[in-house]
């Protein structure tokens, strides 16, 4: 009988390991040291401009709720409790301040389709980069929640557990969302790929 | 194509945009230090006016006792704010004498504005000032709290100056025909709390309860709270019972303008058409809106419950019984679009149809938690002993299917589920591949 062991080469040591450096830069801002800032930035700069994209659907919008969430994670860092959850923390702040920001911009004018402008603005070269083509997609045909869910997955590492905290939503929305999420996606690029 | 490589690619993609300009956050960080203030609030939130009570309270107060020198124990100045929806600071030199009044809102700024209390006393002073708020309707018999804040140079005997105003505030609003509910706190120095109390226009006294309730309870924030008037702040914190350890309580709150859980549980029924016996696990919290909508600070019930093949969720108005938000999803796999979805929704119905060669699903399937439960207890876990699950239904071979999927520490283990009887199908532990 043949016994295969694989060993799975998951991203979560990597991300585990982040986040003990993320937790450990916050403490330190938190203790005044403002150079702990810069590495903050770094382990943390694609999930919250991810997230504030999949909430705002604007990268220019999304931009700037980025830079909102860093002066506030500087304003307010003292204020944080080393609890091993400094990326949830950070991602809260940028999740409010994009709402924040999506509701003055209602306010503003009425909601335009920011994917449109998504497209028009960024379009690839149709085929020349599939993974942009990808992420408008997502930016397209997901709801909110299931874009939220999905990026939050992707690219901070997060677990369907924390995606629920975070989003305060319950584990079987999260599952269930995310599953018909990719299911979509799916379905859009095989219907891209047979045109 | 998988969805890990799905992800790789969002994930790829959204790193290689997400701008990597740490020295503009840099100086943005540094011109917010200097700014000072980054939120205004502006919001008038005048409660309605007991002319009759207003009327009462000024011809009593007028004769109310003196409560003076009690400042005289403290020698050196003292800071003492009040906090309604209006704020306001009085700050209190030697011999009683009030130096100045400050207001930390703009509902403090009307109350203050053509109030001259020169040369008075902080008794006289605070004879004018709780005046004003009942004849604002400020303070009421349905909106009962004040907050008090003692901020003394030196701490000594402000525990008896704080109890002192306290029980003299007490007694002018009972004599004004309030029976007021007082929350007091002795508080010192904090560059922090500071800092809050200016940029969100508030006392230094309700920024330091706030600041106390979010660092208990992380699901809070404090621009969210900021939103709260101080008897707003104390149902919330009676609720949740978060009054911190150092702040004392006198008299009891008014809960008039509440809606009673039943009362928010009916309004949510009557919204989903449903009777009451037709649902089960109910959950009922009382909260508040967040931020997320303009209409953050409405004070709410978080009504949640689940009929035979839905999952219902609401935010009740805790105030009006008016359903502000409405949630509901199937149990099981979605059969219909939900509540304020795109029709699109439909779309994985669809496709399922076709997937499952015109199999169409089932009434009788058992439920996702239930079959979560089976999954559970066949491998001995708890909710709380996986970091992740994938959950899908199927159909195959000649039946419908839950797969579950379990992942902790890296490790996979699949189980498959009868989604009509409930029964383990395929219990086999093996290594994800």
């Amino acid at each position: 009988m043949l016994f295969l062991f694989t060993v799975v080469d998951d991203s979560s040591p990597t991300a585990a390991q982040s986040e003990e450096k993320l937790e450990a830069a916050l403490v330190r801002l938190s203790a005044g040291d403002e150079q702990a800032l810069e590495e903050i930035y770094k382990l943390t700069r694609a999930s919250v401009y991810g997230l504030a994209l999949s909430i705002l659907k604007n990268r220019y919008d999304a931009e700037d709720a980025m830079q909102d969430c860093y002066v506030s994670v500087f304003q307010h860092a003292s204020s944080y409790r080393s609890e091993g959850k400094a990326l949830a923390w950070i991602l809260t702040i940028a999740r409010n301040l994009s709402f924040k920001r999506l509701s003055a911009r209602s306010r503003i004018s009425p909601e335009e389709e920011d994917f449109e402008r998504y497209i028009e603005n960024d379009a690839p070269q149709f085929n020349v980069n599939e993974q942009r083509m990808i992420l408008g997609e997502v930016l397209r045909i997901l709801s909110d929640e299931e874009r939220q869910i999905v990026i939050l997955h992707a690219v901070s590492g997060l677990k369907h557990k924390q995606i629920a905290q975070l989003l305060e939503l319950p584990l079987s929305t999260v599952l269930s969302k995310y599953n018909r999420a990719l299911k979509k996606l799916k379905a859009q690029l095989q219907e891209g790929e047979q045109i | 194509m998988t969805n890990k490589s799905i992800e790789n690619k969002i994930k790829n993609e959204i790193e290689a945009q997400a701008p990597n300009n740490f020295s503009a956050i840099a100086s943005a960080c540094k011109s917010s230090q200097t700014k000072g203030k980054v939120i205004t609030m502006k919001k008038n939130r005048k409660p309605l006016i007991i002319k009759m009570i207003a009327v009462a309270a000024m011809l009593v107060l007028v004769l109310s006792l003196s409560i003076a020198s009690i400042i005289s124990v403290n020698a050196v100045e003292t800071v003492i704010s009040l906090d309604v929806n209006p704020g306001i600071e009085i700050s209190v030199g030697k011999n009683d004498k009030v130096r100045k009044l400050v207001a930390t809102n703009d509902d403090g700024e009307a109350i203050i504005t053509d109030l001259d209390v020169k040369g008075k006393t902080l008794d006289e002073a605070l004879d004018l000032l709780l005046a004003r708020f009942v004849e604002e309707g400020y303070i009421s018999a349905d909106t009962n709290s004040l907050l008090v804040s003692v901020k003394a140079k030196k701490l000594k005997n402000t525990d008896e100056l704080s109890q002192r105003i306290t029980d003299s505030i007490n007694g002018k609003l009972t004599e004004a025909g309030v029976e007021a509910s007082i929350l007091t706190q002795v508080v010192s120095e904090h560059d922090e709390i500071e800092a809050l109390a200016e940029e969100y226009e508030m006392s230094f006294g309700k920024a330091r309860l706030i600041y106390e309730l979010v660092q208990k309870d992380g699901r809070h924030t404090f621009e969210e709270l900021s939103a709260l008037t101080v008897h707003e702040l104390h149902l919330l914190l009676k609720e949740t019972k978060l009054i911190p350890e150092d702040v004392k309580a006198k008299g009891e709150i008014s809960e008039s303008e509440l809606i009673t859980k039943d009362e928010a549980l009916d309004a949510a029924l009557a919204e989903a058409g449903l009777e009451k016996d037709a649902v089960s696990d109910i959950e009922i919290e009382f909260d508040y809106l967040k931020s997320r909508n303009e209409r953050k600070g409405i004070l709410v019930y978080d009504v949640e419950f689940e009929s035979e093949d839905t999952e219902f969720e609401f935010d009740v108005d805790a105030k009006t019984g008016e359903i502000l938000k409405s949630k509901n999803e199937p149990v099981d796999e979605e059969d219909k679009p939900e509540k304020g979805e795109k029709p699109e929704e439909n779309e994985e119905d669809e496709e399922n149809e076709e997937k499952y060669k015109g199999e169409k699903r089932p009434e009788n399937l058992i439920g996702k938690e239930e079959a979560f439960k089976q999954a559970f207890d066949k491998k001995g876990l708890n909710a709380e002993d996986f970091d992740e699950v994938e959950f899908d239904v199927d159909f195959k071979g000649d039946k419908w299917q839950y797969e579950i999927e379990f992942e902790k520490n890296g490790e996979k283990q699949k189980v498959k589920i009868d989604a009509v009887t409930g029964e383990v199908i395929t219990p086999a532990d093996k290594p994800a591949a």
